[in-house]
C-alpha cells in the first residue's frame, strides 16, 4: 500500500528540518565559542595551551563526525551514562565544529604580518588590545569566507545525526520515501529545503564581506 | 649625564652573536647609525625599545632602565617611539584612527583631544588633508610620514627610525627625510639606522659606525666622515659612492 507525496509529507519534512536547524545552531555556537577558546589558548596559553589545542584539534578533525556521534551516544551509554541523542549530537558537533573553526581562525590570525603585532606593541598596546584592535579585525576579513563555507558543511552534515535516532531532514526524507515510493519528488523537496537553509548563509557572507571591504 | 647609556649590551639569536658588547652614550639630537648589513644596527635599535630582549648588559634611556631580567616596557614605550622600514600602519583604520588609537587606549586621552593632537602631528608631517584616508590610498612616502605622525602623537622623548626610507624611491625618500630634518630643528631626539649617507652627513649631529656587533667608531659626524680612525670605517665610507 503506497500513498502519493503530498502536503502532509512536505509539512513532515519541514517539521523535521527543525532538528537540522537546531543541531546546526548548536554546532555554530559551540564551534564559535570553542574556536575562540582554541585561538586564545594557542596564542596566549603558553606550552600547556598549545598542547591542549593540539589534542583538541587532532580529536575534532581526525575522528569522522559519524564516529564522534557513535562515541558520545553509544559509547557513553555502555559506560552506564544515559545520553539523550540531542545532547550527544550537540557534544559531537561542538567538538567537530570547534576544532575546524579554531583552525580556520588561527590560520587567519597567522596570516596577519608579525609587523602588525610589533607596531601595536611599540605603541604601548597590551596583548589584548593588539588582538582586539589590530589583529582580529583584519583576521576576521580573511576568516569570513572559509568560516561560512564550513557552516554550510555543518548544515549538510547534520544528516549524520539520524544514526543516533534524530529524525532530521534527511532521515525524514527516507521515512517519507519508504511510504510513497516517489524518490524524485521527495528528495527534490529535501534538496530545496537544504538550499533554503544554506543560501542565506552565503548571502550573509557576501554582505559582510562587502561591508568589511568598504574600509579599503 | 647622557640621555641614553648602553653598557655591555649583548644579543644573540641562537648561535648567532649579533651584538657582542655594545657600549655607547648618546645625547639629545640626531644620531645616525651606519654600518654594513649584519653589523647589528637594526638589532641595536630594536633593543632600545624592548622589541628584542637583551641577553646581557643594560640600557638606560632617560629614566627607563632595561636589563636582561627587568624592564617596564609600557612606560619605556611612552617615551621611545619607533618607525619601521615597512611603515606598519593599520590598514583597516583611517589615518586619523591610526594616530589616535594609542593615545586613547594607552594614555587615556579623551577622543576630542586625541583628534586635535592627530591633526597637529599630521600638519607637522604635511598630511593634514589625508586624515580621513586609509593607508592603502597613500603613497609609500605618505604612509611613512603617517607612521612618523603616529609615533609623534604619543609625545615621545626619542624616536627610532629603522631604515625608514629603504623601501622608497628617491623622490619619496626626500619627502620623508625633510620631515625628519624639520623634527630635528624642533629639537626632537632621533636615532636612525640608515643607508642615506648624504642625509646622515648633513643632518646627524652624531655618527655611530657599527662593525661585527660592536660600536667601531663613534663621534661628531663631520669628524668621522673627514677623518675615519679605523680602516673598517675608511673602507666602508669609500665603498659608498
Amino acid at each position: 500500500m503506497t500513498r502519493s507525496f503530498g502536503w502532509p509529507d512536505l509539512l513532515f519534512l519541514i517539521e523535521a528540518a527543525r532538528w537540522t536547524v537546531l543541531v546546526s545552531l548548536v554546532a555554530f555556537a559551540g564551534g564559535a565559542l570553542g574556536g575562540a577558546l582554541i585561538c586564545i589558548l594557542k596564542l596566549s596559553g603558553g606550552r600547556l595551551g598549545g598542547a591542549v589545542v593540539r589534542v583538541w584539534v587532532q580529536l575534532g578533525q581526525g575522528i569522522p563526525v559519524l564516529m564522534q556521534l557513535f562515541l558520545f551516544y553509544f559509547g557513553l551509554s555502555i559506560l552506564g551514562f544515559s545520553v539523550p541523542p540531542l545532547l550527544a549530537a550537540a557534544v559531537a558537533f561542538g567538538l567537530y565544529a570547534s576544532a575546524n573553526i579554531g583552525v580556520i581562525w588561527l590560520g587567519a590570525v597567522d596570516a596577519i604580518p608579525k609587523q602588525q603585532w610589533e607596531a601595536g606593541e611599540t605603541l604601548g598596546l597590551s596583548w589584548a588590545q593588539q588582538m582586539r584592535q589590530v589583529i582580529a579585525p583584519q583576521a576576521l576579513r580573511l576568516a569570513l569566507a572559509p568560516t561560512v563555507g564550513f557552516m554550510v558543511q555543518i548544515v549538510k552534515n547534520t544528516s549524520l545525526t539520524s544514526v543516533i535516532g534524530i529524525v532530521e531532514l534527511a532521515r525524514a526524507g527516507q521515512v517519507v520515501n519508504n511510504a510513497t515510493y516517489q524518490p524524485f519528488s521527495v528528495f527534490f523537496a529535501i534538496c530545496v529545503i537544504y538550499f533554503i537553509l544554506c543560501f542565506p548563509l552565503s548571502l550573509l557572507s557576501r554582505g559582510l564581506e562587502r561591508r568589511l571591504h568598504v574600509a579599503h | 649625564m647622557s640621555l641614553i647609556e648602553i653598557k655591555g649590551l649583548k644579543k644573540s639569536f641562537g648561535a648567532l652573536d649579533i651584538l657582542r658588547g655594545v657600549d655607547l652614550n648618546l645625547d639629545a639630537g640626531m644620531t645616525a647609525i651606519i654600518g654594513r648589513s649584519g653589523s647589528g644596527k637594526s638589532t641595536l635599535l630594536r633593543c632600545l625599545n624592548g622589541l628584542e630582549r637583551i641577553d646581557a648588559g643594560s640600557i638606560r634611556i632617560d629614566r627607563h632602565q632595561i636589563t636582561p631580567t627587568q624592564s617596564d616596557l609600557k612606560s619605556l614605550r611612552a617615551d621611545v617611539g619607533i618607525v619601521f622600514q615597512g611603515y606598519n600602519l593599520f590598514p583597516h583604520m583611517t589615518v586619523e584612527k591610526n594616530i589616535t588609537l594609542a593615545p586613547m587606549l594607552v594614555q587615556g586621552t579623551p577622543r576630542a583631544q586625541a583628534q586635535d593632537k592627530a591633526l597637529h602631528v599630521l600638519s607637522q608631517v604635511g598630511l593634514l588633508e589625508k586624515a580621513k584616508a586609509y593607508p592603502g590610498q597613500l603613497s609609500g612616502g605618505q604612509q611613512q610620514r603617517v607612521a612618523i605622525a603616529r609615533a609623534l602623537a604619543l609625545n615621545p622623548k626619542v624616536i627610532l627610525f629603522d631604515e625608514v626610507t629603504s623601501a622608497l624611491d628617491p623622490e619619496l625618500t626626500g619627502e620623508v627625510l625633510k620631515v625628519m630634518e624639520s623634527l630635528s630643528s624642533e629639537g626632537m631626539t632621533q636615532i636612525l639606522v640608515t643607508h642615506e649617507m648624504n642625509f646622515a652627513k648633513r643632518a646627524a649631529r652624531t655618527l655611530v659606525f657599527m662593525h661585527q656587533g660592536k660600536v667601531w667608531e663613534h663621534g661628531p659626524t663631520a669628524e668621522l666622515f673627514a677623518r675615519p680612525q679605523t680602516k673598517e670605517l675608511d673602507s666602508f665610507l669609500s665603498s659608498i659612492v
